[in-house]
């Protein structure tokens, strides 16, 4: 089993974003349950087509204040391992579109940028998300 | 799990029947100058008996099936329909099916559907 602790880069497209604090990857589908009308529970769970989001909070604002909503790229970042000598782990999330930006300047720590991301496929057909071993 | 004609069509997902009430047809009649009216009784007439439900298949081609299935049944012919509980509903016919948008993918494939059904009296 690996483990994973630190955030080696992240990258919008050809942006670094600089001073990574987190990302958090979600893949979620609504639930549609339903019932026939003599059930007492549902019988049938069924999902919408699922959405891959991702949200970046990282600790530099310059990046960030130059982005526009409804950006289109490749979100990709690199995790490092938390053994030495163990493989990282580098996450690509295909078609990412960057619907918000949040810049946090607070009264005595460091500014902090929130991105958040959802992703296009490509053809409908083709998961966004693809986690390889780093090289 | 209901049944049109013993066929076994709504089986693939969760279903209900909502059913009217059985109308009564009738004229009124009112006169100047006098109360009143005149109410004449026509008698009973056709009810609408509303089923909605949810198909669902492994695959698209599956789902195609149960829902030409179902409209091979809008014949205009009149059909015995038997719900959840077992009641059962003689003389009705299907005045209309139709799926609630294209065709879902989720876990499998899944369409959530209403039948109109008229009974007649």
């Amino acid at each position: 089993m690996e483990r994973y602790l630190g955030i080696s880069s992240v990258a919008f497209g050809q942006t670094p974003l600089p001073l990574p604090l987190s990302v958090r990857v979600t893949r979620q589908a609504q639930l549609e349950p339903a019932a026939s009308d003599a059930d007492l529970y549902a019988t049938s769970v069924q999902l919408t087509r699922p959405t891959i989001a991702a949200e970046v909070r990282i600790r530099d604002t310059a990046a960030p204040e130059g982005m526009s909503l409804g950006q289109k790229a490749d979100l990709s970042f690199t995790i490092a391992p938390a053994q030495s000598g163990a493989p990282g782990r580098r996450v690509t999330l295909s078609g990412a579109v960057l619907v918000a930006v949040e810049l946090a300047y607070e009264q005595s720590s460091l500014a902090t940028a929130t991105l958040r991301f959802v992703c296009e496929s490509q053809d409908g057909q083709t998961d966004p998300f693809a986690a390889e071993e780093a090289q | 799990m209901s049944t049109l004609d013993e066929v076994d069509l709504f089986s693939s997902g969760p279903h209900g029947l909502q059913v009217g009430a059985w109308p009564r047809e009738r004229v009124r009649r009112g006169f100047a100058g006098l109360d009143g009216e005149l109410v004449l009784d026509l008698g009973v007439r056709s009810r609408l008996l509303s089923h909605t439900g949810r198909l669902q298949a492994a695959a698209a081609a599956e789902l195609d099936i149960l829902i030409s299935e179902i409209e091979a049944f809008a014949d205009g012919q009149l059909h015995t329909l038997e719900d959840n509980r077992g009641r059962s509903f003689p003389r009705v016919l299907i005045e209309e099916f139709t799926t609630a948008g294209p065709i879902r993918c989720g876990r499998g494939f899944w369409c959530d559907y209403t039948i109109r059904f008229r009974q007649l009296p």
